[in-house]
């Protein structure tokens, strides 16, 4: 058993060429329906321009060559111009984003501090805030402390973002004036004064999010220390009075099963970014940009976005199943 | 006494000179909900895009609050009576000011400005602006200050070229190597234009944020008063409005189209005011002239070949505009940045007709209109005729308040006896002009459709040509084509016609009403509904901010002042 | 007492349209932003229309979206985990599956899907039936990976044990097995994720319309209301409190019943 999943998650070179075919199939088919999409790229171009002038635009976009010529540019661009490109090489033109005319990748480094912070933050401060919640909770199950944490846990998950953030903004940045509720992309985090108008502007985005997560990452913790609770050895060892911290430690060994799945399995997500927090606090970042390239038709940033994306999903599950064999090893 | 009091009222006076002086009132912060995606006009004509742009780069002349064209690059504005404009109407010579620089130190000479013409008009640069170029048969430098354009016919209106804030000029040599096919490769000079605006780019992120210095070339010495500045981009129009009228972070909001009453409890904050300009931007019903109806094939559906079996009937139109009650729509949907209005071109005054008798709503008119069609109720409310009911589908892009009016005007028909199914496409197919998708408001596979338009400048000329019978969208010119509506008119197409060859202002004003006035008040093809203004937001802290609604909304920044 | 919550939101949504008749789409111009008041208890919004009636409709809307889309993520989540964890021969496939939906991009792919199959799907049932099927086909189809790897797991750290192997041993089928004692001992997990794909199906709709992407606007749903009326929390609390007070209330009541179908 343990054999397989070595095989299926293992890193030999033959899997992780048959992952990029996976990855590969995936971009096919996402460019494919971007193009049976009824929408136009330059349908937000003021109605005033006339019918020849959007042709010809849409002519210098290169969107009057077949699709299949397009796909196989767009392969061509992604793996032979762009990593020659980053090696100093010129080979031709590379990616350029059908809104900006910017180059693809560019926007991208641009937009990943921001997204790093903010909502890597949040995910570290949504895991910091579960573990903790999901341990009281599932120690003593039916307790009030239980109860307090799974009704705070219920709470930051059935509110949505959107209503978090714009209530935060309203205390915090109307009433109060206290912290603020535009996030400043351009700010250079220099010395005291530049990481304490970081902080500041990260504060809101980040508790927002942390709320959401944790709210989802303390209910799986909790659901699996009750059922590692109820494991004849736990029940055993807690009987026979061994020290609560060695029990809590077993019990959490069994039970990080599950979380290590989802925490890893979300990680991706921060990359993806988080379209409505980002759009609250203006912070710009992926999530931002992947939802306005979608919006505005951008194909070429559509899909090297998706396709990142896709190869981050694709790692992060090797890497879950590592620490899924060093955490159990019955599996291993 | 006396003296005193004068010398003290001199002081007021001069007090906002004392510090008059370039970079002296520090940071200003502006927000665009809608990030600017380049700063290159040419390549993308959102107004997101090119009024941040104006900042930096700048056209011959642009349009002041009321429509007027002023001089900016130009020493002044040709005419007739400086020589400017040849007496066939066909060549226009421009001077530019003496001793003007680039942000860089060179000098502008009429090369830059002959160059930015040939840019725009190269056939593989995709120039987004080329409109404003139409009909220039060649640009002419004859000595470093003198430009001249000559017309391939007469231009009774010229000031599309160069001026404004969509024509900007570019420096020549910034932008040699970026001709044609290459436009698009040219990032950093998209991202960088080098200007002769009262400020210069430190740092643009797409769809961001821009990062902006005085320009220490600039032609006035004293100005700009802001030594940076900031645009920032994102989210909606809801928090910008926030942003500048409730937490007093930003300066300048743009946009900040909000529900009325929203709009005025957040003035009422007392950290900013909301300023308006009532421009072009009408938001209308259109009346389908031809067939929609999916039983037709595809080649044939909603083309001239099958009139329209309902709406042909003009009092059936006439009806339907009868019982739209225009005030209120404007009241829930604008508030003060709304009027209500029957005319397809509401303003420049020259050209605006006196058309006001749709504003009243009559139900009971339309009724009876309705009735004489012989449209008469049936069983269940809805009218029917030859044994066909009176039921229309009525489309237009997801938008909140376009979903409001449409609830309120299928009301508003229904009493009238009319059935109304709604349909609202994604404003980026609707208004896309993918010639394959069946649901953009050009190919019109619907009765009524519902958007706003406006035009460029103040002269309506190019807007009331969509109309024209040759303009009709049909499977021939690949559904391309600006006459939606397949509106077919003769008269109508006479009267274009003498429109260009008509100069004088007044003279064409004259015309430009009686052609509005075919395509609504008489015809009832467009019914207007909406005269949007923009709105937007300056904090109290900020001065000289005047709106203007004929060219970008930062076309003074060189003026705005730190208020103390 | 979850319970009771659930009922009485249940038939509050259900029943109330039958005591209280007004049109829910009905517009009264006279009559727009009421506080509450007899004509109208919860008030009206800013076309005039009734917030009660809204309300009861609108949740009828999300309660649906929300449990269809739940059963669905949950049947297929449960269907391939345990089909994974139990049959070795369908492991590498169905796990290649699971990486597959893992691995494409979901909120773009459901834009692009809502972009792409709302007007097929209104053209062939109808707007707000098609809206409904692709709402909770997007929801459900695009949230069970996460169960099926769980399950997939606790399935194989199950099937070790020794009272499956001994249930095994005296002869019993997978079908059985699965049913009588692989499945109970995973309830836990499946109820947790039940209640939170039910909980997370309706804020899925709600940020869905918050986007432009959701129900059609004549199709009033908790989560589209509460996306609309979050824009002037300040000047009408009660458009985001009402609807954002069920929402709430009923995702609280159907995790505490969850908890309580929980065995031990």
């Amino acid at each position: 058993m343990g054999q397989r999943i070595v095989e299926r998650g293992g890193l030999g070179a033959g899997t992780l060429i048959g992952r990029l075919a996976l990855l590969l199939v995936i971009s096919g088919v996402i460019f494919l329906l971007i193009e049976a999409a009824p929408g136009d790229p330059l349908g937000q171009v003021p109605l005033t321009l006339s019918p020849e002038v959007r042709d010809r635009m849409r002519a210098a976009l290169g969107m009057d060559q077949p699709w299949h010529l397009r796909y196989l540019l767009w392969l061509k661009q992604l793996f032979w111009i762009e990593p020659l490109h980053w090696l100093g090489i010129d080979a031709g033109q590379r990616l350029i984003s059908y809104q900006s005319r910017a180059p693809v990748f560019d926007v991208i480094a641009e937009r990943l501090p921001q997204t790093l912070w903010v909502v890597g933050g949040g995910y570290l401060a949504g895991a910091a805030l579960a573990l903790p919640m999901g341990l009281i909770a599932g120690w003593r199950p039916g307790g009030w402390l239980d109860r307090a944490c799974t009704g705070l846990a219920m709470l930051g998950w059935s509110l949505p973002t959107f209503l978090t953030g714009v209530l935060l903004v309203l205390i915090f940045g109307v009433w109060l004036g206290w912290l603020p509720s535009v996030y400043d992309t351009t700010l250079r985090v220099q010395g005291w004064e530049g990481l304490a108008q970081q902080a500041r502007q990260m504060v809101m985005p980040v508790a927002v999010l942390a709320l959401y997560n944790a709210g989802q990452l303390s209910r799986v913790l909790r659901a699996a220390m009750v059922q590692a609770a109820a494991q004849d050895y736990i029940r055993t060892a807690r009987a026979k009075g061994m020290p609560t911290r060695v029990v809590l430690w077993h019990m959490l060994r069994n039970a990080l099963l599950p979380v290590v799945t989802v925490v890893a399995l979300g990680l991706p997500g921060v990359f993806g970014g988080a379209i409505i927090t980002e759009q609250v606090f203006r912070v710009n970042g992926l999530g931002q940009l992947l939802i306005g390239a979608v919006q505005a038709n951008d194909l070429p940033m559509v899909l090297t976005l998706t396709f990142l994306f896709g190869a981050l999903i694709v790692l992060c599950n090797l890497v879950a199943d590592a620490l899924y064999r060093w955490l159990d090893p019955r599996l291993g | 006494m006396r003296n005193v009091a004068m010398i003290s009222a001199l002081c007021t006076v001069l007090a906002p000179m004392a510090h008059a002086e370039r970079g002296a009132d520090g940071q200003l912060n502006i927000l665009y909900w809608q990030a600017p995606s380049t700063l290159n006009p040419y390549l993308s004509s959102g107004t997101k895009d090119l009024e941040p742009s104006s900042l930096v780069i700048e056209p011959l002349a642009g349009f002041d609050e009321k429509g007027d064209v002023f001089p900016r690059l130009a020493a002044e504005i040709p005419s007739a009576e400086n020589g400017g404009i040849s007496a066939d109407l066909k060549t226009v010579t421009w001077r530019l000011k003496p001793g003007l620089k680039w942000s860089d130190g060179t000098p502008v000479t009429s090369e830059d400005v002959k160059f930015t013409a040939d840019y725009c008009m190269n056939p593989d640069g995709g120039c987004a602006q080329l409109g404003r170029y139409e009909g220039i048969d060649r640009v002419e430098a004859p000595d470093p200050l003198t430009v001249v354009i000559h017309y391939a016919a007469p231009r009774p209106n010229p000031f599309t070229a160069f001026t404004g804030a969509q024509s900007p000029i570019l420096q020549k040599a910034q932008f040699a190597g970026c001709m044609g096919a290459a436009a698009s490769t040219c990032t950093d000079q998209n991202f960088r234009p080098i200007g002769t605006g009262p400020f210069r780019v430190t740092e643009f992120r797409t769809n961001d944020a821009l990062t902006l210095e005085a320009n220490p070339n600039y032609r006035d010495p004293a100005k700009p008063a802001f030594a940076t500045v900031t645009v920032k981009g994102g989210g909606d129009a809801a928090g910008a409005a926030t942003a500048v009228l409730e937490t007093g972070e930003f300066d300048y909001a743009w946009n900040t189209q909000v529900p009325p009453d929203l709009l005025k409890s957040m003035e009422a904050a007392g950290k900013g005011r909301v300023v308006t300009a009532f421009g072009t931007l009408v938001e209308r019903v259109e009346m389908n002239l031809s067939d929609p109806s999916p039983d037709l094939p595809e080649t044939e559906r909603a083309t001239i070949k099958h009139p329209h079996p309902i709406l042909s009937d003009e009092r059936v139109r006439r009806a339907l505009s009868m019982a739209l009650d225009r005030q209120l729509l404007s009241d829930v949907g604008y508030g003060p940045t709304g009027r209500a209005t029957c005319n397809l071109v509401p303003a420049p005054e020259v050209f605006a007709s006196d058309n006001t008798g749709c504003i009243a709503q009559d139900s009971e008119g339309a009724m009876a209109l309705l009735d004489q069609a012989g449209w008469v109720p049936g069983t269940d409310g809805v009218r029917e005729k030859d044994g066909r009911k009176l039921h229309l589908l009525f489309q237009t892009s997801a938008n909140p308040i376009r979903q409001d009016y449409q609830a309120l005007i299928k009301q508003w028909w229904q009493n009238i006896g009319v059935s109304v199914e709604l349909k609202v496409v994604e404003p980026a197919v609707f208004f896309g002009a993918d010639a394959n998708s069946p649901d953009t408001f050009i190919r019109f596979n619907a009765d009524v459709e519902m958007f706003a338009n406006n035009f460029d400048g103040t002269d309506p000329e190019p807007y009331l040509a969509r109309y024209t019978c040759d303009k009709a969208p049909s499977p021939d010119t690949q559904w391309q084509g600006e006459n939606i509506n397949r509106y077919c008119n003769a008269e109508f197409d006479k009267l274009l016609a003498e429109l260009g060859r008509t100069s004088g202002v007044q003279a064409r004003g004259a015309i430009a009403k009686k052609l509005n006035d075919m395509l609504t008040k008489d015809g009832m093809v467009v019914v207007p509904l909406v005269d949007r203004g923009r709105v937007s937001a300056h904090s109290n802290a900020l001065g000289g901010v005047v709106m203007n609604a004929w060219d970008s909304e930062l076309w003074n920044a060189a003026d705005w002042v730190r208020a103390r | 007492m979850a319970k009771r919550v659930l009922v009485l939101i249940l038939a509050l949504m259900l029943l109330g349209p039958l005591l209280w008749r007004i049109d829910p789409g009905l517009l009264d111009m006279r009559a727009r932003n009421l506080g509450p008041g007899l004509g109208h208890p919860l008030g009206t919004d800013q076309l005039g229309r009734d917030m009660l009636a809204r309300l009861m409709a609108g949740g009828r809307v999300s309660l649906a979206v929300g449990f269809c889309a739940s059963v669905l993520a949950v049947v297929l989540g449960t269907g391939v985990g345990v089909a994974a964890g139990w049959f070795r021969r369908l492991d590498g496939a169905l796990m290649r599956l699971v990486d597959l939906f893992l691995a494409l991009p979901l909120l773009p792919l459901l834009l692009l899907g809502v972009m792409l199959f709302r007007e097929p799907l209104a053209r062939a049932i109808g707007p707000a039936a098609g809206a409904f099927v692709l709402i909770v086909g997007a929801i459900g189809l695009t949230s069970w990976m996460q169960l099926a790897r769980v399950v997939r797991a606790e399935v194989m750290a199950l099937r070790g044990r020794e009272f499956i192997v001994a249930a095994r041993m005296v002869g019993n089928g997978s079908g059985r097995l699965i049913v009588r004692h692989l499945l109970p001992n995973i309830a836990p997990q499946i109820g947790v994720a039940a209640s939170l794909g039910f909980a997370s199906a309706i804020m899925t709709e709600s940020a869905l319309s918050f986007l432009g992407f959701g129900f059609p606007p004549d199709l009033p749903t908790w989560g589209r209301m509460l996306a609309e009326g979050v824009e002037q929390m300040q000047l009408y609390p009660a458009r985001v409190l009402l609807p954002g007070g069920l929402i709430l209330l009923t995702v609280l009541a159907v995790n505490a019943l969850a908890q309580v179908k929980v065995p031990r």
